[in-house]
């Protein structure tokens, strides 16, 4: 009898066994499509507070337990921001319901003096129905940009509410203990499905 | 004779006021929920010489811009934080550029598209729908213009 209750176990338990650990080695051999931050920071370092398009204050610690997604961007800028921008939201339209919950996108001006809250709110919202635009004071978004190794500069000046935004095109992705994971260069974000792969695995990490 | 040149003639005039066989494909528009949105589309020249386009306009907008995204160097990037890992020196920086013409090459073709050269559409007088059709009318070299249809894309 007893040796038949070990035969059963491992009948049933070995199985289950192989699956854990294929899980977990699938896990770790994973290779994110994003380039991979080899020495990740200390989340404080990707800490910031700017003013939200609903008016309140967000920091990024409100987003705990979300993948967030940041790009750096502005709401005049009609072909980098705009296709990055659709192409986070193709990202955001694979996911489950259930996976959207814990996945945010975030905008964050490269023009303050332009995007207003309003003006931002219905461009954000416009990609993705959760997603978020951030504005702030100049010194206050050249202190995230600085953290982030985000630049920006005004170009082809006209007038003073006639310019562009020259700025940094790249996608951040930090997992949901608010560290900065993965980096998208410039048109990275084009590949939805390579995307959607590397935001499950920040989701399981 | 003299009947038969003259029509010859008139004929190569009105292919020469069609913009020399310059053809557009796939033209569009990308919907904005915003005042400035681009126009991308594929101008195709049949003829023996390059096409020049100078400028264009649009009923749609009060200005038409013609643009080229691309990298900018900013030399003062030095002034960034340090401490940033490997990974994350040295991303790309873009911005756009308004341009004095684009070239068609002799039977060749030019294609705008995102993250290229682009048609910039600035102060638009309404809101855009998705499926509208918009008129857009390209300058030409030589005071000649070019018709294009093209249509509202969410995309
Ligand atoms: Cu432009």
């Amino acid at each position: 009898m007893p040796r038949r209750a070990i035969w059963i176990t491992l009948m049933a338990g070995l199985p289950l066994l192989l699956a854990i650990a294929a899980f977990l080695l699938m896990r770790d051999i994973y290779q994110p499509y994003g380039t991979r931050l080899l020495n990740i920071r200390a989340a404080e370092a990707n800490e910031f507070t700017l003013t939200a398009h609903t008016g309140s204050t967000k920091s990024l610690s409100d987003f705990r337990g979300k993948v967030v997604l940041i790009f750096f961007g502005f709401v005049n800028c009609p072909d980098v921001c705009p296709t990055t921008m659709l192409e986070l939201g193709s990202v955001y339209k694979v996911l489950t319901p259930g996976e959207q919950e814990r996945v945010q996108v975030l905008l964050i001006s490269v023009d303050p003096e332009r995007d207003t809250p309003e003006l931002l709110a219905k461009y954000t919202t416009f990609f993705g129905p959760t997603f978020l635009g951030l504005t702030g004071t100049p010194e206050q978004l050249a202190e995230v940009a600085k953290k982030y190794g985000v630049f920006f500069q005004k170009s082809a000046i006209k007038s003073p509410i006639e310019y562009n935004v020259d700025h940094t095109a790249t996608v951040f992705a930090l997992d949901p203990r608010g560290q900065l994971r993965l980096i998208y260069r410039y048109g990275m974000a084009a590949a939805t499905d390579r995307m959607v792969e590397d935001v499950r695995w920040l989701l399981r990490d | 004779m003299l009947i038969r040149f003259g029509v010859i003639l008139l004929l190569l005039g009105w292919a020469f006021a069609q913009g020399q066989g310059l053809r557009v494909e796939n033209a569009w528009v990308r919907l904005v929920p915003n005042q400035t949105t681009a126009a991308y589309m594929v101008l195709v020249n049949t003829g023996a010489r390059p096409v020049r386009v100078l400028g264009v306009s649009s009923p749609i907008a009060a200005r038409g811009e013609l643009h080229q995204t691309q990298f900018v160097d900013p030399n003062d990037h030095l002034g960034m934080d340090h401490r940033h890992s490997p990974e994350m020196k040295g991303l790309e920086v873009t911005g756009m550029r308004p341009v004095k013409e684009l070239v068609v090459p002799a039977r060749g073709r030019l294609e705008l598209k995102p993250r290229g050269t682009h048609i910039m559409l600035i102060d638009l007088r309404q809101p855009l729908r998705q499926g509208q059709r918009v008129r857009l009318v390209l300058r030409l070299e030589g005071g000649r213009t070019l018709s294009v249809d093209a249509v509202v894309r969410a995309q």
